[in-house]
């Protein structure tokens, strides 16, 4: 099952292109705005200087700083608006990935903005709820960091709480809850829970069916290593645009991955359900089985 | 042939015992490699000490000697207690520091530490003593009730970090006076580079510095600022303040000191001695033609040694930090090599390298001083390497050429930290600090941002430490703004000029206590130009400097008689933003390739350059070699005829991505 499921993920991705386009393209226009003022900025500030050229080939830390001491109100609004677009972009996310839920579910033929439309306000409210998780369990790792630093409290035990500890527990613990916050989405949206039972659905579903874990791992090393590619890469040869080309491929196979990864745990999902309640698996997997590509009728609840 | 051969062999046969027949013919180890005295050692100190790490004290005993530089009799000796700077949080140390400092916060009961005199008596005489025998009566030779504390500086009567002793009878010119004192000093929680601090392995490291009632400096007249015709000279002993170091006279100090059996312990100078009975170590230190001595104990210190030339190199390293035992040699011997080459030789022939604990590091003594680093600290962050050829630096500016902390802490301080900027980005190359993919920062580079983007119109480089307005001033005025000063006037007078006035400094100042006005007329007699101009600026002002390309203008204009085609008439016009005064160059690219290269002595306050030439200008570039490195803009100092938006571009595409993958990241995660 993990096998298929692994492998029904890149169907997904084969089957609807256009998921993995408009997810990316929506990624790129939002950093791309969000981008634009310190293109502003820098041409206003360092345009009519001439070390333009220079900087983008090397680094120098003092023109730098002038350019900070000038361009520093435009570089502090960038801040201001990452901080305020940074929950929008979470709004948005649950609202994409019940869309993308939707869409892949039943052999992905259903419409992405369908279910964007009828789910998002409720994946929203699952959100907050695993927010709080995340609260949680952020607040249970820094208290935890600090006992640890009070009892282990020299330079080493505070390197290793600090530095390989505290971050390690927060990745991996914000990788779970975002493992039982995806099978919370699945379930809202495949069984139309409402928001507390896909929340308890979330939180328990993964445990009695141990195989969505690995296949979590397997594709969040996927796209850990699509994601950071752009990074540990230096393209500087082939020139700014060249550079820039070169890391929207690897982000546009980083939203490949995304459509991939949802498309594994809906197949996974379904999987699961066909083989525990065969008589509903049979109802709901009849019309889809029939379907083509956006025909399919919405289906009500189950 | 043959006995040639059965001599080798005897000699081979020999080689085994060959240390134990030379034991008794040894000599003990130079402290320095002069054949004489480097200094006049105007004052010794025979010192015996007992460190009790539980009691955190150190129980001592010192016969101190003095000599009467005067051509007056001087009937008071002055003394720091340093360590008296904490001892409550009345003393000015503390109160002007607020409790806190590098890492120290005055709360808890074990923080506290101090130093009490408990007797103070004329030493009885000595064969040699210029002293006339019977000099003193036996009520006389006890000074204990004599001793009072005196605040020279703040008049602060609750500090207790100075103390004057009038003598029954005053020292005559050029005899020396020995006295006897008993001291115990309480070690602090580590606070300004001394006290103690519990190790990884749960011991206790010692960082013993300024721990001894220690002489102030009497100043005769014509040294430094008393005037040569001043009737008597005067004693120069301050009180220790935040911002403050040190000050003193050269001599030799041999100092013996016991510690627990497992302690491993560092000190200025040669160890001439070691036993160990009855689970105690007890070591004796020699150190000559020196101003200072500290030591350091531990028994978790990991020993490493190595040479440089005649010095014998012993690094004292925390057991988690081994893994970087190599980047301090590399350092160091990296600023003994430059050192050497650039202002003169390093005499001694020992230097010890403590890796302390917290706010010990970073400080310097004669022939030993603290680095410092942290655990797993990235080989791309040379901060152990530029603390390293930081504090090594002071062995030349206070340690050798040893003007007054208190006073002109520039002299040392900045100009260490010049020569640390030089040695680190030659040595470890443009990222000599940071050396990240994208990002390089040169020590040059650092140094210039922390004066220039520091508010640098305030404080002056020529202050009394403790008179600046607060830390961040005297830390701009100290170390980054001389270090960029002096920058500057190398790109002025040219590397070679540069390099013979300091080693000229070096060779007429060392073993003596010069002043910023010594220092300036040893620059103004090798490069041979008046540079008052510059100092008056630049250390006794605080002018800023700050010129900018104001615009850059073509327009058609008639061709010269005889000629055709396009001719342009171009206008160059710069600016004096600030007060700071400093002669310039100006660069102007045609748009033909053709280049014209001006000077501007910058005195007015703008000044238009215009151009007659058959191509437009397309750049007017003031400073292209990036010499006035006390310029405080130079972004504004180039000025193109059109936009180069190349880097807007870049770093545009570049946070696009970015932000995508953080994006990407918050969505994989949440």
């Amino acid at each position: 099952m993990f096998i298929n499921s692994f492998r029904a993920g890149f169907s997904a991705v084969q089957k609807r292109p256009g998921l993995v386009v408009l997810i990316y393209a929506v990624h790129l226009c939002l950093a791309f705005l969000l981008a634009l003022p310190i293109y502003m900025a820098l041409s206003n500030v360092v345009g009519p200087s001439g070390f333009g050229s220079e900087l983008a080939q090397q680094f120098d830390v003092v023109l730098w700083a002038d350019i900070l001491d000038k361009a520093g109100l435009v570089l502090s609004a960038l801040r201001t608006q990452l901080f305020w677009m940074i929950p929008l972009y979470l709004v948005w996310k649950a609202g994409w990935s019940v869309g993308l839920i939707h869409a892949l579910r039943d052999g992905g033929g259903r419409s992405f903005w369908a279910g964007v439309g009828r789910y998002a306000a409720r994946a929203v409210g699952l959100g907050l709820l695993y927010g709080l998780l995340v609260l949680v369990w952020l607040g249970g790792v820094a208290l935890l960091s600090v006992g640890l630093a009070v009892v282990w409290n020299g330079e080493v035990g505070a390197f290793r709480v600090f530095f390989v500890l505290a971050p390690t527990l927060v990745v991996l613990g914000l990788a779970f809850i975002d493992l039982l916050h995806d099978y919370g989405r699945i379930a809202l949206v495949v069984e139309e829970r409402k928001v507390t039972r896909a929340f308890l659905a979330g939180v328990t579903w993964p445990f009695r069916h141990a195989q969505a874990f690995p296949l979590y791992g397997v594709w969040f090393l996927l796209a850990a290593v699509a994601l950071a590619l752009p990074i540990v890469l230096d393209f500087e040869m082939n020139g700014i645009w060249g550079l820039f080309l070169l890391q929207q491929l690897f982000l546009l196979l980083r939203a490949a991955a995304t459509v991939g990864w949802f498309g594994s745990e809906v197949a996974f999902f379904e999987a699961v359900r066909r083989r525990e309640a065969p008589l509903i698996a049979t109802e709901e997997s009849a019309p889809a089985g029939n379907a083509t590509m956006g025909e399919v009728p919405d289906a009500g609840p189950a | 042939m043959l006995s040639r051969i059965c001599f080798v062999l005897a000699a081979l046969a020999l080689l085994p015992f060959a240390p134990a027949l030379a034991q008794p013919t040894a000599t003990a180890p130079r402290t320095t490699i002069a054949d004489g005295p480097l200094s006049d050692r105007r004052v010794s100190y025979t010192i015996t000490a007992t460190l009790d790490p539980e009691a955190r004290t150190v129980q001592g005993s010192e016969r101190v000697t003095w000599r009467n530089p005067d051509r007056a009799p001087v009937g008071e000796l002055q003394f720091h207690l340093y360590l008296n700077a904490f001892k409550n949080e009345r003393s000015t140390f503390m109160r002007e520091s607020g409790g806190k400092h590098r890492g120290f916060s005055a709360r808890g009961t074990d923080v506290w530490g101090g130093i009490d005199v408990t007797r103070m008596a004329i030493a009885p005489p000595q064969p040699g003593d210029t002293a006339p025998p019977g000099a003193y009566s036996a009520e006389e030779t006890d000074l204990t009730d004599r001793i009072r504390f005196i605040q020279p500086d703040d008049g602060n009567p609750d500090d207790q970090t100075v103390i004057a002793v009038t003598l029954p009878r005053p020292v005559a010119p050029g005899e020396t006076i020995a006295l006897d004192i008993d001291f115990t000093a309480l070690m602090p929680k580590v606070v300004a580079r001394t006290g103690w601090a519990e190790t990884e392995q749960g011991h206790r490291f010692f960082m013993v510095a300024q721990w001894f009632p220690k002489l102030g400096v009497y100043e005769e007249p014509g040294v430094r600022y008393v005037p040569a015709d001043a009737p008597h000279g005067q004693w120069n002993t301050h009180q220790f303040h935040a911002n403050t170091e040190f000050y003193a006279d050269f001599g030799t100090y041999r100092v013996t000191m016991t510690v627990p059996e497992a302690y491993v312990v560092g000190a200025s100078g040669v160890r001439v001695n070691e036993t160990t009975e009855a689970g105690a170590r007890t070591l004796t230190y020699q150190a000559d033609d020196v101003h200072d001595f500290a030591w350091t104990a531990s028994p978790d210190f990991l020993e490493y040694t190595d040479t440089w030339r005649h010095v014998n190199l012993r690094l004292l390293l925390q057991p988690h930090h081994k893994a970087q035992a190599e980047r301090h040699f590399k350092a160091v011997k990296a600023a003994l090599d430059r050192y050497d080459a650039w202002v003169g030789e390093y005499p001694y022939t020992t230097l010890t390298l403590v890796d302390g604990i917290g706010g010990s590091n970073g400080m310097e003594y004669p022939t030993l001083i603290t680095c410092g680093t942290t655990y797993k600290m990235p080989g791309w962050m040379r901060l152990p390497e530029l603390v390293t050829v930081h504090e090594f630096g002071h062995q030349y500016f206070y340690g050798m050429i040893a003007s007054n902390e208190f006073e002109e802490a520039w002299l040392d301080e900045g100009i260490n930290s010049y020569f640390e900027a030089r040695i680190m980005d030659d040595a470890y190359g443009p990222g000599a600090v940071v050396k990240l993919p994208y990002i390089q920062v040169s020590d040059e580079g650092m140094q210039r941002l922390m004066y220039t983007k520091n508010a640098p119109d305030r404080g002056a480089v020529f202050t009394r430490a403790w008179e600046y307005e607060d830390a961040e001033d005297y830390s701009k005025a100290t170390y980054a703004k001389p270090a960029t000063l002096l920058l500057t006037l190398e790109n002025y007078l040219g590397r070679e000029t540069t390099d013979q006035v300091f080693q000229t400094y070096y060779d007429r100042w060392r073993f003596r206590h010069p002043t910023t006005r010594d220092f300036i007329a040893v620059a103004e007699e090798v490069s041979g130009m008046d540079l008052g101009w510059f100092f008056d600026q630049y250390v006794y002002g605080v002018a800023v400097v700050d010129y900018e390309v104001a615009s850059l203008r073509s327009s058609k204009a008639e061709p010269p008689e005889g000629t055709e085609g396009d001719w342009y008439e171009s206008r160059v016009e710069v600016h004096r933003k600030q007060d700071g005064v400093f002669p310039q160059t100006l660069l102007v690219r045609f748009e033909d390739g053709s280049e014209e290269r001006l000077a501007w002595d910058g005195v007015d306050a703008w000044k238009r350059f215009t151009f007659h030439k058959a191509a437009r200008a397309a750049e007017a570039y003031l400073d292209p070699d990036n010499a006035v490195r006390l310029d405080v803009n130079r972004l504004d100092n180039r000025k193109i005829a059109g936009t180069d938006n190349t880097l807007a571009r870049k770093e545009q595409l570049d946070l696009t991505s970015l932000l995508q993958q953080v994006f990407y990241l918050i969505a994989g995660l949440f």
